[in-house]
């Protein structure tokens, strides 16, 4: 019940929060929540037949998790990784997975009065943005990562084997194990 | 509410049904109920009902109470009509519906199904037995022999004011009564009729009520133990006398919360001297050691209490878990996750050795006595890593045993004769592959006797013996665990299979070309059947499928192999060890590769011009004169800055099965224990063909791909 009582309370501290990261000009916010880390740039290892916005796979002490390149994801032009590019480590549904962003910025208190949905445009990337964050000067584009990667995983799904839904059980077990 | 002491019933509960089934099975291969195995099938049940009570699963507890009640007539009359093989089948039903419940409340369900119908099925089964064996069907054995009991042991009987305890006793407690404002109370507690399990109820109020009172007695003595005690609770009710440092409001609230009370009679005593019943503590302590065979399941809070219960202390329960005692060692009980993690723990701890000392730091560096210790580190992990592995393993005896239930259920449905042979069943795998395992010999001995084993008179025709004989063995053959399965069946049949290929369209190539091997393998593809007809066991074509993929996940391999008319036999090979194997790397462009060193046949740097193309380009080698495929792996994975030359580079020859061929990489890396990590699951998704099982940190903390010399076979060959 305490621990209960903790969380419930974490969780309000973080709510409304968001890490604030560009990629070329724009400004993305992704939730506090599931940011587990930030960490640079380092060697990733390729891994064949995958879309090539999934760079391959990078060792985070002794764990191994996929790094997704969001420049690629949203379909932007490849751009050499440099000092500033980061990668962020979110925790997605029991998954880690790593996002490659040009930079990170700062966490920024965005209340729900100040998101604005986003415009109803067909055929763009906007199915990815919850809504857009105003500040005193400038706009952020709050990234929905629910639909993100359960859009991955419903694309992805489509080639997957008959088995694989009893992977999905199995991680989330486990992370039902880590949360005790 | 309670998880730890959720997981203990149902871990105890399966355990009895384990051995319920066992002992069914026994008994009816010998053909009759030994004394012995009625007093186990009885105790079993009986404290599956009390447990089941306990944690209130009604539907369960009356089942087994109704199963028990067979067994108690059996063991109190000694009926001479006993129709073993019916009463095996209430057993095993029983066994059935419970572990169903079981494995429902296991998965955070509630058990939920009625045991209504086989319930009624028992008891009037019971009845007829009663019966035929010239018996009244509707005495009440308990009620005859408890009045008997009663009778008899009167004297022995300490209500009635037979207790007009010590005076010392008295006086000392008498004394302690009121002064720390610790009161006397008296209660008697009358059930609803009808609502059975007298004793296991009354129990739990007691059980309930010890935490919060200073000292109790209660009246019947032995709730569990004695026979007597559901009766008298029934006639007489279940009277506590108890000390409490609660005031009447209370207690009656707290005993009020009793379920099936009908009705309750507190009362507050000026001190314990007017008990009824007062025992010193002399007279507790003979009671105690009277109680040889203590049953003490642990109630379920019934209300929100903020401290979690307690689990029921597992030790307690070592003198009724089945066990066969005179094995002097001790066992504990561990939690899989827990060995689990443990395992993984040993995985990491033999990358961080790879990490230093074969640091880039060190390299070119004389190092002495570094290497000595460091050797030290590397033969004590070898030795952590053995412990730990043996930790995991447990005998495939239970998994075989299960078995013996199938074949039974089938031959009895199917009219047909068979037996198990058990070889090797001490075999130690590890308990993932145990686990595993279950479900694909499940379908394999199914369809033994399904599609192998003929009728009896077709047998008698053939000439063989009229009983089909299902064989199952397991053995260790060097890093491998090989399990056959094997019938003295018909055998199968290719015409018949190649046909059901053709119609399903599996066929790849002339079916001349298909060696008889491949042909039996395409009972594992999925929605294969021969059957023209479905069975309630086979025919509806899944389940050979389920085996491929279960020992696929385990890195094993199956063959059937088949003589006409003699019998069939199955081989599956998993390998021991799954986790850490020997493995040898290799680097493309900037990526490494690392391939089990069980499958590579050799490595060497071809000769210029040695490797040849066919005229579809691809590209092939001659080794000691048989003529093997080469894939190279930079163009397989699109990798950049690879050596392109074959003769720079270096070629591997890898095993896959009875094929061999090679793949051509940069250079050796060197040879390393290897931990197997699977890629993250994102990924993991996309990469059926890839021909990549996992992967792995090699010393520099670098990633390496596993290559998998079957799925690259695959790749190549189809």
């Amino acid at each position: 019940m305490e621990d209960e009582k903790n969380l419930m309370e974490e969780e309000d501290t973080q709510k409304d929060k968001y890490l604030t990261f560009s990629l070329g000009d724009e400004v993305y916010g992704i939730d506090i929540r599931v940011v587990i880390e930030i960490i640079g740039i380092q060697k990733i290892t390729t891994v064949p037949e995958v879309p090539d916005y999934v760079r391959g796979i990078i060792n985070l002490r002794g764990k191994i998790i996929p790094v997704v390149d969001m420049r690629l994801r949203f379909r932007r032009e490849y751009r050499e990784y440099t000092d500033r590019t980061c990668v962020i480590v979110v925790e997605i549904n029991g998954v880690l997975i790593g996002l490659i962003v040009d930079g990170v910025s700062e966490v920024l208190d965005i209340t729900e009065k100040n998101v604005v949905p986003p415009p109803d445009l067909k055929a763009s990337q906007n199915k990815y943005i919850r809504g857009i964050g105003k500040l005193e000067s400038s706009v952020v584009l709050l990234l929905d990562w629910e639909k993100l990667f359960s859009e991955d995983d419903q694309e992805l799904m489509g080639s997957a084997a008959g088995d694989e839904p009893a992977k999905d059980d199995s991680s989330g077990a486990e992370s039902e194990n880590k949360s005790e | 509410m309670a998880e730890p002491m959720v997981e203990v019933f149902i871990y105890e509960t399966r355990q009895f049904l384990e051995q319920l089934e066992q002992i069914a099975l026994g008994s009816e291969e010998n053909g009759g109920f030994s004394v012995d195995d009625v007093n186990e099938i009885f105790r079993a049940m009986h404290t599956i009902k009390g447990s089941a009570a306990m944690m209130m699963f009604d539907e369960v507890s009356t089942l087994a109470h109704s199963v028990e009640d067979i067994f108690y007539y059996i063991r109190e009359l000694h009926p001479q009509k006993v129709d073993t093989t019916a009463i095996t089948d209430i057993v095993l039903n029983a066994v059935d519906f419970i572990r169903i419940e079981m494995d429902k409340l296991d998965g955070g369900g509630q058990p939920d199904m009625s045991s209504q119908e086989l319930r009624e099925y028992t008891k009037n089964f019971l009845r007829e037995m009663k019966i035929a064996n010239g018996d009244d069907p509707d005495i009440d054995l308990r009620k005859a022999k408890n009045a008997n009991a009663a009778k008899k042991e009167k004297p022995k009987q300490y209500y009635i004011g037979a207790a007009k305890a010590p005076a010392a006793a008295e006086a000392s407690a008498g004394e302690g009564g009121k002064e720390d404002g610790i009161h006397v109370f008296a209660a008697t507690i009358f059930f609803q009729e009808g609502c059975e399990m007298e004793e296991v109820r009354a129990f739990g109020v007691l059980n309930n009520l010890k935490e919060k009172v200073i000292e109790i007695h209660n009246l019947p003595e032995k709730i569990l133990e004695d026979d007597t005690a559901v009766d008298t609770i029934r006639s007489l009710g279940f009277r506590i006398f108890f000390t409490a440092k609660m005031n009447y409001d209370e207690v009656k609230k707290e005993l009020d919360q009793t379920i099936f009370m009908e009705k309750l009679e507190l009362k507050e005593l000026g001190s314990t001297a007017e008990c009824e019943y007062w025992p010193t503590p002399e007279t507790v302590a003979i009671n105690a050691m009277e109680n040889t065979e203590p049953i003490k399941p642990e109630l379920p809070p019934q209300n929100e209490r903020p401290e979690p219960a307690a689990p029921p202390p597992p030790a307690a329960s070592g003198s009724r878990t089945p066990v066969h005692h005179g094995d002097g060692a001790q066992m504990i009980s561990v939690r899989v996750d827990k060995l689990d993690k443990l395992m993984d723990l040993v995985g990491e701890l033999v990358i961080a050795e790879a990490m230093v000392t074969q640091n880039p730091d060190l390299a070119g560096m004389e190092l002495d006595n570094f290497q000595k210790a460091a050797r030290q580190l590397h033969k004590i992990n070898g030795e952590l890593q053995d412990s730990v592995m043996a930790l995991r393993m447990v005998p495939l005896e239970g998994t075989f045993k299960k078995m013996n239930r199938i074949v039974r259920d089938m031959t009895k449905k199917l009219g047909k004769k068979a037996r198990l042979v058990l070889v090797g069943e001490d075999t130690e795998v590890d308990k993932n592959i145990n686990e595993h395992i279950s479900d694909p010999l499940m379908h394999i001995v199914r369809n033994s006797i399904d599609h192998g084993i003929e009728m009896p008179e077709v047998r008698l025709d053939a000439g063989k013996q009229e009983t089909g004989t299902v064989t199952l063995s397991a053995e260790n053959a060097g890093g491998e665990v090989v399990i056959k399965i094997k019938d003295d069946g018909g055998g199968l049949n290719k015409e018949k299979i190649m046909e059901r290929a053709r119609r399903n369209g599996l066929l790849t190539k002339p079916e001349a070309e298909y060696t008889d091997r491949e042909i039996y393998s395409f009972i594992f593809a999925p929605g294969f059947s021969t059957k023209e007809k479905v069975t309630e066991f086979s025919g509806r074509g899944v389940g050979m499928d389920v085996v491929v993929s279960n020992i696929k996940t385990l890195g094993g391999n199956v063959i059937v192999d088949s003589d006409p008319g003699m019998g069939s036999t199955t081989t599956i090979r998993i390998p021991l060890t799954l986790a850490i194997i020997d493995g040898m790397s290799v680097s493309v462009g900037g990526s490494s590769f690392t391939i089990p060193i069980t499958s590579i046949s050799r490595s060497f740097r071809p000769e210029e011009g040695q490797i040849f193309k066919d005229p579809d380009g691809q590209e092939m080698i001659m080794v000691q004169g048989r003529c093997c495929p080469v894939v190279r792996l930079y163009d397989m994975y699109k990798l950049d800055g690879a050596v392109t030359e074959p003769s720079e580079g270096i070629v591997l020859l890898l095993e896959a099965g009875e094929k061999t061929f090679g793949v051509l990489a940069d250079r050796l890396l060197g040879v390393q224990e290897i931990v197997v990590k699977p890629v993250p699951q994102y990924i993991s998704r996309l990469m059926n063909t890839t021909g990549i099982s996992g992967c792995t940190l090699l010393g520099d903390g670098s990633i390496s791909l596993i290559l998998d010399p079957q799925m690259l076979h695959n790749m190549i060959y189809s």
